[in-house]
């Protein structure tokens, strides 16, 4: 069988690869430093409001090249920690979402 | 009832009248004058910027556009040598599509040198620039004479402005008898739904498109009705509107580089602010109506016409 001709030709990005732009991406939009992020830390206590979270996912887009979901709060699709949300772009971008 | 008045509106308030304008006068302009290569590759070949009319959610935006247009030339029902003013033309999307669809005569204003630029280009191009004249100017500090205008649209322009009680009596007393007023624009509903002082809501009422004051249809309405206009139609577009921003994000993710290039940074603010529209739109916490009022007798019965 031939490969479906919409799968991607290079493989998707690492884990830690991905965690490193989100720390980035997220750190940017909050205007704090990366280093200070914890992986069970909550956006929501982070201060991730609805402006924060489509800024930040329209700069993941920028980033990362894919489509981000279209929410204001991201516990609306599961996400609450930052270590979701590396989870989350991890299967975004490995096309298992959307 | 009305509304609690917003952040944004109380500092208009406290500028005053005149500042006010002047205010408008820069602020909404400056989203507008970037290049209009940006908005034709986001927009509808026309470049409206507001929302179509979608029937069904998986239709193109030139199809909604289109339809929108039509509508519009439909309710205005624009005879040869009447008069039409379009207060906030753009890049003069509906003013020329009247303007090639009918024999009347066209002039509209814009606040920003660089639409007034296109728009005019646009017109030569289409053949129609001997009917059509465009100003640069605020619709405050036009001298129109009474009873000098068959025709006013204002789409996707009247909350740009605040001072809406005197724009409703200064159009009302332009307009002859049989005149007709159409207003598409987004309107905030009575039941208080989410923060309107938000820091999403003024990032799209102040950062991205400078100054913006919603209204309570009925509020809006009201006015028009003080003025001794009839409202005769009043179509609901919310969710056309929710499906015209997703079209235009679409294009800003297919042509972020070149509009990158153009402007840096501005993709990231139309899809930042597209996006919290649609939100709003989707979850009607936003609305967005279209409305036709008629000063005097409507000029031939208008109930039960086309759906749009």
């Amino acid at each position: 069988m031939h490969e479906r001709a919409h799968e991607r030709t290079s493989p998707p990005l690492p884990r830690p690869a991905v965690a490193e732009a989100v720390y980035a991406v997220l750190a940017h939009t909050l205007g704090i430093d990366p280093s200070g992020i914890r992986p069970d830390a909550e956006l929501e206590h982070l201060g991730l409001s609805s402006l924060k979270t489509i800024e930040m996912n329209v700069a993941l887009e920028e980033k990362l090249g894919f489509t981000s979901p279209e929410v204001a709060r991201p516990d609306e699709l599961g996400i609450v920690t930052v270590d979701d949300l590396v989870s989350h772009v991890v299967r975004v971008l490995a096309g298992d979402l959307r | 009832m009305t509304a609690l008045p917003t952040q944004l509106e109380r500092e208009a308030e406290a500028r005053g009248a005149l500042t006010q304008r002047e205010h408008e006068r820069q602020a909404v302009a400056a989203h507008y004058e970037n290049h209009p290569e940006i908005f034709s590759l986001v927009l509808d070949r026309r470049l409206a910027y507001a929302t179509g009319i979608f029937r069904r959610e998986e239709e193109d935006l030139e199809t909604a556009q289109a339809r929108k247009y039509a509508w519009i030339a439909e309710q205005l029902a624009i005879q040869p040598g009447q008069t039409v003013l379009d207060v906030g033309c753009g890049w003069g999307s509906n003013l020329l599509y009247l303007a090639e669809h009918t024999e009347g005569c066209f002039r509209g204003v814009t606040l920003s040198a660089r639409q007034r630029e296109e728009a005019l280009a646009r017109a030569k191009r289409a053949g129609v620039e001997g009917r059509v004249r465009i100003d640069l100017a605020h619709v405050e500090e036009l001298d129109l004479p009474s009873e000098s205008l068959d025709a006013v649209l204002f789409v996707g322009s009247i909350v740009h402005m605040h001072n809406r009680e005197a724009i409703h009596e200064k159009v009302a007393r332009a307009l002859r008898p049989g005149g007709r007023l159409l207003i598409s624009d987004c309107f905030f509903p009575v039941e208080a739904r989410g923060d309107r002082d938000s820091a999403a809501s003024r990032y799209i009422f102040e950062t991205a498109l400078g100054y913006c004051r919603l209204l309570h249809l009925s509020d809006e309405l009201g006015l028009i009705e003080r003025c001794g206009l009839d409202v005769v139609r009043v179509e609901d577009l919310t969710a056309s509107y929710a499906c015209t921003l997703g079209r235009w994000i679409d294009n800003v993710r297919a042509h972020r580089g070149r509009i990158e290039t153009l402007a840096p940074g501005f993709p990231r603010v139309l899809q930042v602010y597209m996006t919290i529209a649609r939100l709003s739109f989707l979850r009607r916490r936003a609305l967005e109506y279209m409305v036709v009022a008629v000063k005097g007798k409507p000029p031939r019965p208008l109930a039960g016409g086309v759906q749009p």
